[in-house]
């Protein structure tokens, strides 16, 4: 019996070591890099670079601070016509992100847009895809993926109209999403195991 | 050899006790502290990658030179002299004493060395954690199992920096509560006092003693007076125990260079959320994040600990883990804290909770549990441990390990600055709050800087400043010409270098990450 207890207290001093060292904790640094996680820190600066006689108006800039593996955000410009004729309007609109566990992150507009001849770019770390109206007013863009490596950091981006007609409109909702986020369960199955336990002993002190 | 002090060792009757080991075999053979705090070191070696991540942000930086002034001088700083930004304020080095012992470690082995203290700091801080397990009665299994999340949420905040140190002062001082004798002595008043006073010079966390004995002394008084049955001539002494405790602890933190002025400082910087700026530690933890489970768990056990304290009318442990908790859950500095104290006390509300459930076979696991903590008093390690600093620091000398140990080049402006170094002394260089910690460090102070990571004395407007420039947000340009900046080192993919560039900044340098320009 003396000798089983001792053998089972060097296993478990062993077990022990290996819990720590190749258990769960370690999977959760060493293992695969978990998706980016992006915290959208807020706007950059907004331009409007077109002729004196034109303004870019940037409205409804929904851009507050959102964290996750998706972010949704959107912006409206508007292109208003100051004094005389005018080809368009131009100018930018700057975004930031900070981005934890870096990866591939997706860039993509599903926006819309009130002059077909509307034309622009999206910007993200330093990789620039340039983006169009099709014949039902919808924006064309290919979606671009970024992978952005190194330390967790922030990491920058600028939407861009090259050319918006006076008095016409562009609503920008953008998409910013990374892989897949490690599933949830595991911290609902943990919780409940929680409160599982608090009410077992409950009752068998109950007893 | 003297068998180690256990509190469930009280309840076994001596002749039920095996026999000692032989005295070498002690030495040798590792307890269960001991192998948790080898198995974490090796966890922050080698999986953590300490000799990296120690130094995952630049405040070990400008934590060294300040120990270097200090060790040249012979004075304590009352004022900053690393920064040409003026503040009027006054700069309490109040860490002073764990940045002497910094920047010994520097001088004698480089930012090896640094890492090196920090590290054994780490190994320490779990030993003393499994010790706390055992002397509350927690149960051997359960610390077993505990010691996941320990980990996995003790590494949060494991840098090179003298919180770490501090780790040591909490658990400390929970140890010496817990082992708290019938009546207070002198030598209790000396030995919380002194422990204080030398905490208050080391790290910023040292009004936690006060605190602690305070929740402790809140506890015992209420019991008396909540539960009938309570012993209330004992609780009124283990009352007047700890207010004496917490009065020696707020006596002896005041045996620092700054005297009361340090604490009404802490206090302001603490209560005042604004002044700390935008800084990310002292933000709640995001527990969204992939692969916080562990750390979920850690918070979830103390949770039921603390309920459990409560249940068990142990309302000093009870406050105490609700403390913590409440410390953990609003900032992630708090979360190392919340395991290396909440996890121990909540073994213990847990298995008193355990031992009082009438299951056959929880008892007897129960029983095998014991006989392991029975078995683990034989040894301690002592020689082991000391073979293991010793290849601690034969590792840390590998070639492999030193080329990667210290400031990464990924995040610093590592080649960016031998082109800072050549910039005119009276050069006003925009950069980073982490940027200027390393410029510190690498020109030992010499290179005047605009931050570092001294929120508490910067205040948060120049950080503020900060992010409105390197965003390009309106009026940067305005902020660039009143502050007179000279020079930036910024990031390369950042709008501001391409808006530095527009703006007829002239490059000087420039790597796949950063890029130095002058006006």
């Amino acid at each position: 019996m003396k000798l089983n207890l001792k053998f089972l207290y060097f296993l478990t001093l062993a077990a022990l070591a290996m819990y720590v060292t190749t258990g769960p904790v370690s999977a959760s640094v060493a293992g695969p890099p978990p998706a980016p996680e992006i915290f959208n820190t807020g706007i950059g600066n907004t331009t409007s670079t077109g002729d004196p006689s034109t303004l870019l108006l940037w409205n409804s800039v929904a851009w507050d601070q959102q964290y996750g593996y998706t972010l949704n955000l959107s912006a409206d410009a508007q292109c208003i016509l100051l004094s005389g004729p005018d080809p368009s309007c131009a100018g930018s609109l700057g975004f930031y992100f900070s981005v934890f566990s870096p990866g591939n992150i997706a860039i993509s507009l599903v926006g819309t847009s009130s002059d077909p001849l509307a034309t622009g770019t999206a910007t993200f770390d330093g990789v620039t895809e340039p983006w169009s109206i099709d014949g039902d007013g919808n924006v064309i863009m290919a979606p671009f993926s970024v992978g952005v490596s190194g330390a967790d950091g922030v990491y920058f981006g600028q939407f861009n109209i090259t050319n918006l007609a006076p008095n016409q409109y562009l609503e920008l909702p953008v998409v910013v999403e990374s892989d897949p986020p490690a599933p949830e369960p595991g911290s609902a199955l943990l919780l409940g195991s929680g409160i599982a336990l608090v009410e077992f002993l409950r009752r068998k002190i109950r007893r | 050899m003297a068998r180690k002090r256990d509190r469930s060792a009280r309840t076994v009757p001596a002749a039920a006790l095996p026999p000692p080991a032989r005295p070498w075999v002690a030495w040798l053979v590792p307890d269960l502290s001991l192998t948790a705090a080898l198995a974490g070191v090796v966890f922050c070696l080698f999986i953590y990658d300490a000799p990296w991540h120690l130094f995952g942000d630049s405040d070990p930086g400008w934590h060294i030179v300040a120990g270097e002034r200090i060790l040249a001088t012979g004075r304590i700083p009352h004022s900053d002299s690393f920064s040409f930004l003026q503040t009027g304020h006054t700069w309490y080095a109040h860490e002073w004493l764990a940045e002497i012992a910094m920047a010994l470690f520097h001088r004698w082995q480089g930012l090896t060395g640094v890492a090196f203290l920090f590290t054994l700091a780490i190994g320490l801080a779990i030993w003393m954690c499994f010790r706390l397990h055992l002397v509350l009665g927690g149960d051997f299994f359960l610390a077993c199992l505990m010691a996941s999340p320990l980990v996995a949420t003790a590494r949060v905040h494991w840098l090179a920096r003298p919180h770490v140190l501090s780790y040591l002062f909490l658990l400390a001082t929970l140890l010496y509560f817990e082992r708290a004798p019938a009546r207070f002595r002198k030598r209790d008043a000396l030995v919380v006092g002194l422990g204080t006073a030398v905490w208050a010079n080391v790290h910023g966390s040292f009004p936690m003693a006060m605190a602690l004995a305070l929740l402790y002394a809140a506890g015992h008084a209420a019991r008396a007076f909540l539960w009938k049955d309570a012993d209330r001539a004992e609780e009124r002494r283990r009352t007047v125990w700890f207010l004496l405790a917490a009065l020696s602890s707020g006596l002896g933190s005041l045996l620092n260079p700054y005297g009361l002025a340090l604490h009404r400082h802490l206090l302001e910087f603490t209560l005042r959320p604004e002044l700390r700026g935008p800084i990310l530690e002292w933000e709640p933890y995001n527990f969204a994040r992939a692969g916080t489970e562990q750390i979920l768990a850690a918070a979830a056990l103390a949770g039921v600990g603390a309920l459990l304290a409560l249940r068990q009318r142990n309302l000093p442990h009870a406050l105490v883990i609700g403390f913590l908790v409440a410390l953990g859950l609003k900032s992630g500095r708090g979360l190392p804290v919340l395991a290396l104290l909440g996890l121990p006390l909540a073994n213990a509300a847990i298995t008193r909770a355990l031992e009082a459930a009438k299951s056959a076979p929880l008892r007897r696991l129960m029983g095998v549990s014991a006989e392991l903590r029975r078995l683990d008093r034989d040894q301690h390690g002592a020689a082991l441990a000391a073979l293991a600093v010793l290849a601690v620091l034969a590792w840390l000398h590998q070639p492999a390990v030193v080329a990667r140990t210290g400031f990464s080049p990924e995040t610093f402006p590592v080649a960016a600055y031998d082109t800072v170094a050549a910039l005119p002394e009276s050069s006003r260089i925009f950069a980073s709050s982490m940027d200027g910690g390393y410029i510190c460090y690498r020109s030992n102070g010499a290179r005047k800087i605009w931050i570092d990571g001294r929120v508490d004395y910067f205040g948060p407007a120049p950080y503020r400043q900060y992010l409105q420039v390197v965003r390009t947000e309106p009026g940067w340009e305005d902020t660039l010409r009143a502050v007179g900046f000279t020079h930036a080192v910024v990031e390369v993919r950042s709008p501001l270098a391409a808006a530095l560039d527009q703006a007829g900044w002239r490059q000087l340098y420039r790597d796949t990450r950063f890029v130095v320009l002058e006006q």
